[in-house]
């Protein structure tokens, strides 16, 4: 601009028409303005689209990849051993809209492992107005690699995380299990969802009552009863004096890790779902609300020489006593008339009053969404009442059973079953459902059954195991138990140790467990579930057991109203 | 006035100048910590595929296999191998050994 004003003055000097050397430099005026304006304009619109316009784009972009790519938190067992945790991955998705050629791509694709078969991949591609198409999801390095090799425009990959369980079907049923986006299906996971979710990028865990070392003995012990025993499956629970849950295993059970062939009876949790009669072990119950009613005592008899009648059916012995017994002999023989008739000491309401405060006719409330409800008798009369008494007629959950049995040897204050580590504390303040003497004299009776009664194979030596087995048929609806040579059993044991403050209870079942040599011929659950429980019991006592308790049974006082036969 | 104008267009320019110079930085350093945020992540990452392999190599099956075959001969711990600490001590090997216990707590004692 300078310039040209110095070219006018000299043009000025040179020229004596004003007039025309005016209007030719207002010309070049205004030329120069046009261009300076020109200049400043494209400077002034890029500074507007570097500090503002590129700004917010730049902030947009990464909101919507940090929005797909969200990370769970770990679970992890109650000594921190992980079982459940995200790894990251790549997902390959194609942007149909940018493809060139999507024939040659379909035929490259195909050729990489794990990609979709050619047909679903023209189909997910051929559809050009789409901008987003999963091909495949969490690939491998090396697959990832590939594929970015083949340089096909309008292929891309998006970070993903993948939910891995790192011991396979051991926690299956639960911890659960995720879909592909790693959305909770089942157990923990499902339960959890939204805190696994929120507090998986702060490096926080989810901390369950789970024992890894517990998980795994309880796991291989019932496996290899089933197997033995050729049940058609099982289930084990271990839970602690504080209602934490130690260990639990279902059997069948599922591999998280691959839900492509998982059958329906793998996905079902048979400790918080199965809901079934429990038999003898109900005892436990009948017997408690004798002694803390105060309608019977140790010695009070009961006539068990012959079968009561009650209606058109008669209650009987399974390898009965045929004499009248006590309800300390009652009780450890697991006399079914003799409990009859301690339950018709005490009668219906009371029973039923019992029962509700136990917990027995509600359903429990635990951090999976699979707990199932008790089915229990339209009409609460005497007649069901006496079925009852020996484990019929009421049906109820393994999970259910061990809470009322804990809460009874718990010096008789309630124990709420959890999972999740640090919620629950000994609570000597707690909710009391019998009183103290009555759950030691219970606790006594177990003793007993195991020391002399039918619970004996599952004595260890050297511990103070507590416990009681229960066989019942299996009902098949309203058709009853079936023919007498087809029915089914169930077969439970449910004890714990040691006997004078029991800090850990145990609850095996086995359905349907046939014959064998090792069990004698028999299908009761002395000789299978009990075995089982003493297995499961010789390895976890040495890790779990605290020394100063040392077996001693000469101070059983329960042992002298128990007259032993032979 | 012209003088004025002009003035302030220069201060206009310079403080539009410092202020641009200043939004780079800024830029620079946001890359900066999105940058180290990312490598943050990629170490974290890292991180949960290590203690993932850790637990993998800690399974009770596999654990139980190793001990299987370098561990012959031996079995895992029963109950009745752990005495309490008082029977211990009433043994007559721990009577021999809580006396011995006594006398280097009473010597040690002495030497302070």
């Amino acid at each position: 601009m300078f310039s040209s004003l110095f070219d006018g003055f000299v043009m000025w000097r040179n020229s004596k028409n004003h007039a025309e050397l005016i209007a030719h430099l207002r010309a070049r005026m205004v030329f120069s303005s046009i261009c300076g304006t020109v200049v400043f304009s494209c400077i002034s619109y890029r500074l507007v689209d570097v500090m503002i316009i590129s700004h917010y784009r730049t902030q947009d972009s990464n909101a919507t990849h940090t929005e797909y790519a969200e990370r769970k938190a770990d679970i992890v067992d109650r000594n921190g051993e992980l079982i459940a945790t995200s790894v990251t991955t790549a997902s390959c998705f194609a942007d149909p809209s940018a493809m060139i050629d999507v024939d040659e791509a379909v035929m490259k694709l195909s050729k990489i492992p794990g990609m979709p078969s050619p047909e679903k991949l023209k189909l997910k591609m051929s559809d050009k107005s789409k901008h987003f198409v999963w091909l495949t999801r969490h690939v491998s390095p090396q697959v990832h690699e590939q594929i970015m090799d083949l340089g096909i425009p309008g292929i891309h990959f998006q970070k993903d995380y993948k939910r891995i369980y790192i011991h396979g079907n051991l926690f299956s049923h639960v911890v659960g299990c995720s879909d592909i986006d790693g959305d909770g299906v089942c157990g923990l996971e499902k339960h959890f969802a939204k805190e696994l979710a929120a507090y998986g990028n702060l490096n926080k865990y989810l901390v369950t009552t789970l024992d890894l070392r517990l998980q795994a003995i309880v796991h291989e012990e019932l496996s290899d009863a089933v197997a033995r025993f050729k049940a058609a499956g099982g289930n084990a629970m271990l839970m602690s004096h504080t209602g934490e849950i130690l260990a639990m295993v279902s059997l069948p059970d599922f591999d998280p890790n691959n839900l492509k062939n998982c059958s329906s009876s793998a996905m079902f949790n048979r400790n918080t779902l199965g809901v079934f009669e429990p038999g003898s072990v109900l005892k436990i119950v009948n017997v408690a609300i004798a002694l803390d009613s105060g309608a019977a005592s140790l010695g009070s008899i009961f006539d068990a020489s012959e079968p009561l009648k009650i209606g058109r059916f008669s209650v009987t012995d399974f390898k009965g006593k045929r004499r009248p017994l006590t309800l300390a002999e009652a009780f450890v023989f697991s006399s079914n008339i003799a409990s009859a008739k301690i339950e018709q000491s005490f009668g219906a309401t009371v029973q039923k009053a019992y029962m509700r405060r136990l917990g027995l006719l509600d359903k429990v409330s635990l951090e999976i969404p699979e707990v199932g409800s008790p089915i229990v008798p339209r009409l609460w009369n005497e007649t069901a009442a006496t079925t009852m008494s020996y484990g019929y007629g009421i049906a109820m959950t393994p999970l259910m059973l061990l809470a009322a049995v804990a809460s009874i040897l718990n010096d008789g204050i309630r124990v709420a079953p959890t999972l999740v580590y640090g919620k629950r504390k000994i609570n000597q303040d707690g909710e009391r459902v019998v009183s103290c003497k009555t759950s030691r004299v219970v606790r006594d009776l177990m003793r007993a059954a195991v020391f002399c009664g039918t619970a004996r194979k599952s004595a260890v030596e050297g511990a103070e195991i507590i416990g009681k087995t229960g066989t019942s048929y299996q009902a098949h609806g309203r058709g009853g138990y079936g023919a007498d040579g087809s029915r089914k059993r169930n077969t439970t044991f449910i004890g714990g140790f040691p006997k004078d403050t029991p800090q850990f209870m145990l609850i095996v079942s086995l359905d349907d467990p046939k014959a064998t040599e090792e069990s004698h011929m028999c299908t009761t659950a002395g000789h299978n579930a009990a075995p089982t429980a003493k297995n499961i019991f010789k390895r976890i006592v040495p890790l779990l057991y605290d020394t100063n308790h040392e077996t001693d049974d000469s101070n059983l006082t329960v042992l002298k109203y128990i007259k032993l036969d032979g | 006035m012209n003088r004025a104008i002009l003035l302030s267009l220069t201060l206009l320019t310079a403080v539009g100048l410092c202020v641009l110079r200043i939004k780079y930085e800024v830029v620079f350093l946001r890359q900066k910590l999105q940058k180290v945020e990312q490598d943050i992540g990629k170490y974290t990452d890292d991180l949960r595929i290590c203690s993932a392999e850790w637990g993998c190599l800690n399974d009770p099956k596999r654990l139980k296999a190793l001990c299987a075959k370098y561990l012959s001969g031996m079995k895992p711990m029963e109950k009745n191998q752990i005495i309490s600490y008082q029977k211990f001590f009433g043994s007559e090997f721990g009577s021999d050994l809580k006396d011995a216990f006594k006398k280097f707590l009473d010597k040690s004692l002495n030497l302070d």
